[in-house]
Order: structure tokens, then C-alpha cells, then sequence
């Protein structure tokens, strides 16, 4: 099997040839560009800065595909959830993008352009962004699709295309905690903006279908560690709605639609299986998610993807990340519907010997039959 | 104590319980109407209900988004009952200085915690991200905290919050302060691990391990 058919199998609930591969893995692990070129785990500040139809990023496709060929990958990831040409500098060290959020440049632990803090404070300075916010098919996006998708179909790679986000990065550009308070104080604002946000997404998501990528993926952060920011009776009330008809549209368009969501989501797991969604990573273990407690509980309806804890990956030895790889497609992997991941994307700073070792652990622990 | 009294400070306590920012403040002025000192009206009434709700947390029947808002209903009737403090004796429950550690921006789970100690009664003085070890010392030499908190998601900087216990032993200070330690990666093995005195799984657990830590100083267990 190449690696799409090994993941169209795996979605299809039947068993592969191999467990499938599902990680984002910053380069700079393995030596690809300077430490000090900052980048988020799931590199979209790298790329942010590369026009799609540049050198400088077909080289970066390069690094990645190279990356992909290394380890043995199954997808290709397209990482454009924000389009760097409308990001709005407010001082010499933070700026506002599209979606509203406020960011830092500032280069802190090898990580640059990170979220600082909501920017859409007030229902009223919203409502004004709106107005300027742009159409979210740019091109800068489209382009990037085009070229990644190139790199997907010559590797036979399942490409897959980062949408959008239908809860999540809204409430991060109105601040979490303004979110929490207007569930209570101002549900309106809360359907206005899970509204506006999933249309962008549904639109993002439609493009990307008539580009031709297999699936999408979808941002949406419910929980903490500890648990749901918000109860199941809100998000069943303002957020699922809303994901049902995003999913539920891209599904119809022939897409296979998956689901980010970090921290403890077993409380939402009903709901976002009821919403269509055909997969769900990252499953992150120190939030107390297990392979064998979901596979138990809803294994049989959607595929599971993740839960090899980057504490292991960071700070532990190849040994251990490969047993805890081994246990991960032991518990997950008979009769198919999952595939292999960390608890949140390979980033700078996890040792190299132990993202090697978790491929090797993958090729001789995950061959069918198993 | 008389009835009326304890049926405003029980007002005051399900405002907290229920979310009520709608009437907090009209009870809040209720008490002081009623002659019940500003400090009893905090510590009787609303703080108890802070406490309910931490206990709802803990049996996930409150989330992340109703210690918020019990926090700003909190703040309201405060902001009622503050005036009146000054000169009545309201002890601080604590003092502590927290931050998230050198090489990590997360401050999401470090902001709550600052809610709810804050509302708990707790003094905090919030050193913000990035934080290298010596900020710690000089601000544990400074402030005199009774507990130090140290925020990190990453699991790169883990290794930093055992830096800062090692220079607050090289700076003699260790044995002044109690240190927890919390954030999504952080498990209780890493806690042993940096040398901290405990791990916080959660804002709620956290408050309640400060709250025991500063009875125990104070021999009130």
C-alpha cells in the first residue's frame, strides 16, 4: 500500500498493511535550518514567512518531504490556518492577525509568533475587525495548497489540509477568559462569533475540496488538561451545532474531515463523534487520555490518532519511547482505526534519537497482521 | 448569630455559587446595610461560596469557564465591600510569587491560578513568562512569599523549574518557601524530580494546596 491507501484503509475502520503515521515534526530537530529561526511546533511561522510561489518555500517543501521520506510518514501537512499578509503590527513587538488574535514576535524558547492574547476584547471592537477581515479563500492560501499538493501526489501522500478552527481560535482573539464570561453575560456574542468563524472554516474547507486534497483538519481546543473549558451543555448549545453543518458540508464534498482537539475531550467525545468527525488527535496523555480507555469506549467509531507523550520524546531515551510506541499501536491498532502519533506535534526539543526510535518501533510493532 | 445575618451571608455565598453578577452587588450593600463587617462578608460569605464552587470543579461539574465568572462575581462584590475594609482586619491567606519559567510564554493556566488565589485571599505577585531563575530568587529574597509557583507547558522547560530550586538552594533561600509546581506536561514524578514541593494538577487543587500549606505554617491544622 502506498501511504494514502494505508490511510483511506485505516479511516475505513479496516486493518493496513502498517499503522499509518500522523505527525507534524519540526526540521529543526534533525538539523534543518538554525535554532534561532523561530517556529511554532506545527510551522506555520516558517512557512507564514514564504511567499507559496517563492524558492524559499519550495526549498521548505523540500525539507519536509525530506523529512516525510526519513521517518516514513504518511501524510503531508498544509499549514495555513493564518495568512501572514494580513497580520497588523500594533508595536515593534506584537501584532494582530486575521483572525484577530495578538501575537509576539518575539523569539521566546524557540518558539516565535506565538499567541499572546485576545485582541477582540469588547463585542463592539469585533464587530469593527470584521469589516477589514479578509475573504478566507487568499490567495496566499490557495498557493500554498497548489504547491504542497504537488509534493503529496508525487510521494502518493495523503494531503491533508489545515481549514480552519470553528471555536477555538475565536475565543482565543476574544481572550479565553472574556469567552467563559460572555457564555454567561452574552451567549449572542457567542453565537455570532462560532457562527462567523465556522463559515470561514466551511469556506476554507470547500476550497480546498475543489484543490483536490483528501482531507481537512480542523483546530478546535475544547479542553485543558484538566478538562472542557466550558461544560458539555454549552458546548452542545453554541459549538456543536455549528460543527455538525461544517463537517457535515465537507463530508458531502468527498472530504475525510479530522478533528485537533487537545486536553481532556472525553467529556465532548459523544458530541464530537455525532458531529461526523472521522478522526481525532493528538489524545494527550498527560491530560489523562488513553489509547486503550478510548479505543474501548469509541474505537469502533472513529479513528484514534497520538498519545505518545512528548514528556517521553523530550526527556526520556529510546528506549522508553519505544516501548511506549509499541504500546500505543498494541492497544490501539487490531482490527485498524488508529493511527500513530505524539500527544502534540514532534517539536524543537524532542531528542532525535527518540523520534527515530519511535519510527523504528512503528515498522516492528505496526505490520499487519499484527 | 443572628438569623438575618447568616441569611444575607448565605445570599452572599450562592451568589458566588450560582454565578449571580447580576445581584451580587444589591447583596453585597445588603450586608453592609445590615451592620455585618466587610471582612465577614468576605470570608463568611463570599469565600465560602468560592469553595463551593472549587468543590464543583473537582467533581466536574463546573469547568475552567465558571471559576472565571465565579471569580468576576467575586471581584463585584468586593468592589462593594472594599471601601469598608479599611481598618477592619481582613489576614491575607498567603503570599505568593508565581511565574512561568525561562523559555516558555504559556500563561493561561498560570493567570487562572492568580484568579482563584486571589479570590481564596492570597496576595500574588505575578512575574509573568519567560522567567529566568535569578528573577525567582531575587523576587523570593524580596517579597518574603510564604510559596513560589512555577508555570511551564512545555516539556523543554521542565528542566528549568529544577534550575530555579537549585538557585534558591545556592542563595540559601529554599528552606524559606514552599514551591509547587504546575502546568499540562508537569506530572507528580517531574514535581519530585525539579524538587518541588508538590505538583498541582489543576487552578482548584493548586489554591488547596497553598490554602493547607498556609494552615500548616500558621498551626491552624
Amino acid at each position: 500500500m502506498n501511504a494514502r491507501e494505508r490511510v483511506l484503509c485505516t479511516l475505513n475502520m479496516e486493518e493496513p498493511d502498517l499503522v499509518p503515521w500522523y505527525s507534524t515534526v519540526d526540521p529543526r530537530i534533525f538539523g534543518f535550518y538554525s535554532a534561532s529561526l523561530g517556529s511554532t511546533y506545527a510551522q506555520d511561522a516558517t512557512q507564514a514567512r514564504m511567499d507559496p510561489e517563492s524558492d524559499s518555500f519550495a526549498r521548505h517543501l523540500r525539507v519536509q518531504e525530506a523529512i516525510i521520506k526519513m521517518l516514513d510518514l504518511d501524510f503531508m501537512n498544509i499549514f495555513v490556518l493564518f495568512d501572514p499578509n494580513h497580520n497588523v503590527m500594533i508595536d515593534e513587538e506584537h501584532y494582530v492577525n486575521e483572525w484577530g488574535r495578538l501575537h509576539t514576535t518575539k523569539l521566546i524558547g524557540g518558539i516565535s509568533d506565538a499567541y499572546v492574547d485576545g485582541y477582540l476584547t469588547t463585542p463592539e471592537k469585533y464587530r469593527e475587525f470584521r469589516k477589514t477581515k479578509p475573504t478566507p479563500v487568499t490567495d496566499w492560501r490557495m498557493k500554498t495548497v497548489r504547491e504542497t499538493k504537488k509534493i503529496a501526489e508525487a510521494n502518493d501522500l495523503f494531503l491533508l489540509g489545515g481549514a480552519g478552527s470553528i471555536v477555538e481560535v475565536v475565543m482565543e482573539a476574544v481572550g479565553i477568559s472574556n469567552f467563559c464570561r460572555h457564555l454567561y453575560t452574552n451567549p449572542a456574542f457567542i453565537d455570532e462569533i462560532i457562527r462567523d468563524s465556522a463559515l470561514w472554516t466551511l469556506e476554507v474547507g470547500k476550497a480546498m475540496a475543489d484543490e483536490g486534497v483528501d482531507g481537512v483538519v480542523i483546530y478546535d481546543d475544547y479542553a485543558f488538561h484538566s478538562g472542557p473549558i466550558y461544560s458539555v451543555k454549552h458546548f452542545r448549545k453554541h459549538v456543536l451545532p455549528w460543527v455538525k453543518r461544517v463537517v457535515g458540508e465537507l463530508r458531502k464534498r468527498g472530504l475525510h474531515v479530522f478533528q485537533h482537539a487537545c486536553g481532556d475531550i472525553r467529556p465532548l467525545m459523544e458530541g464530537i463523534i455525532e458531529a461526523g468527525y472521522e478522526a481525532i488527535e493528538p489524545l494527550e496523555i498527560t491530560a489523562g487520555v488513553t489509547i486503550p480507555e478510548m479505543k474501548e469506549k469509541w474505537g469502533d467509531r472513529i479513528t484514534l490518532i497520538g498519545n505518545v507523550s512528548l514528556n517521553t520524546l523530550v526527556l526520556g531515551t529510546p528506549e522508553e519511547t519505544a516501548k511506549e510506541t509499541e504500546e500505543c499501536i498494541r492497544a490501539g491498532a487490531p482490527s485498524g482505526g488508529y493511527m500513530l502519533g505524539a500527544s502534540h506535534g514532534i517539536y524543537f526539543g524532542c531528542k532525535p534519537e527518540n523520534v527515530l526510535a519511535m519510527a523504528s518501533a512503528r515498522k516492528k510493532f505496526g505490520k499487519y497482521p499484527l | 448569630m443572628e438569623m438575618r445575618e447568616r441569611e444575607i451571608l448565605n445570599k452572599l455565598r450562592d451568589c458566588i455559587v450560582n454565578l449571580d453578577l447580576d445581584n451580587i452587588k444589591k447583596v453585597a450593600k445588603e450586608a453592609i446595610d445590615a451592620g455585618i463587617p466587610a471582612y465577614r462578608a468576605v470570608t463568611e460569605g463570599m469565600a465560602k461560596g468560592m469553595e463551593i464552587v472549587g468543590k464543583k470543579f473537582e467533581d466536574k461539574e463546573y469547568f475552567l469557564a465558571e471559576l472565571i465568572v465565579a471569580g468576576d462575581v467575586m471581584k463585584e462584590g468586593t468592589s462593594v465591600l472594599e471601601p469598608y475594609l479599611k481598618g477592619e482586619s481582613l489576614e491575607t491567606s498567603g503570599k505568593v510569587v508565581i511565574g512561568t519559567v525561562k523559555g516558555d510564554l504559556h500563561d493561561i493556566g498560570k493567570n487562572i491560578v492568580i484568579t482563584l488565589l486571589n479570590a481564596a485571599g492570597f496576595t500574588t505577585i505575578d512575574l509573568g513568562i519567560d522567567v529566568p531563575a535569578e528573577k525567582f530568587v531575587e523576587a523570593v529574597r524580596e517579597e518574603k512569599p510564604d510559596i513560589l509557583g512555577l508555570s511551564a507547558l512545555l516539556s523543554t522547560c521542565q528542566p528549568e523549574m529544577g534550575n530555579v530550586v537549585k538557585a534558591l538552594e545556592k542563595a540559601g533561600l529554599r528552606d524559606k518557601v514552599k514551591i509547587i509546581v504546575g502546568g499540562a506536561t508537569v506530572t507528580e514524578e517531574i514535581a519530585v524530580k525539579v524538587g518541588a514541593d508538590a505538583r498541582a494538577k489543576d487552578a482548584v487543587d493548586g489554591v488547596n494546596i497553598c490554602n493547607e500549606w498556609v494552615r500548616e505554617k500558621r498551626g491552624l491544622k
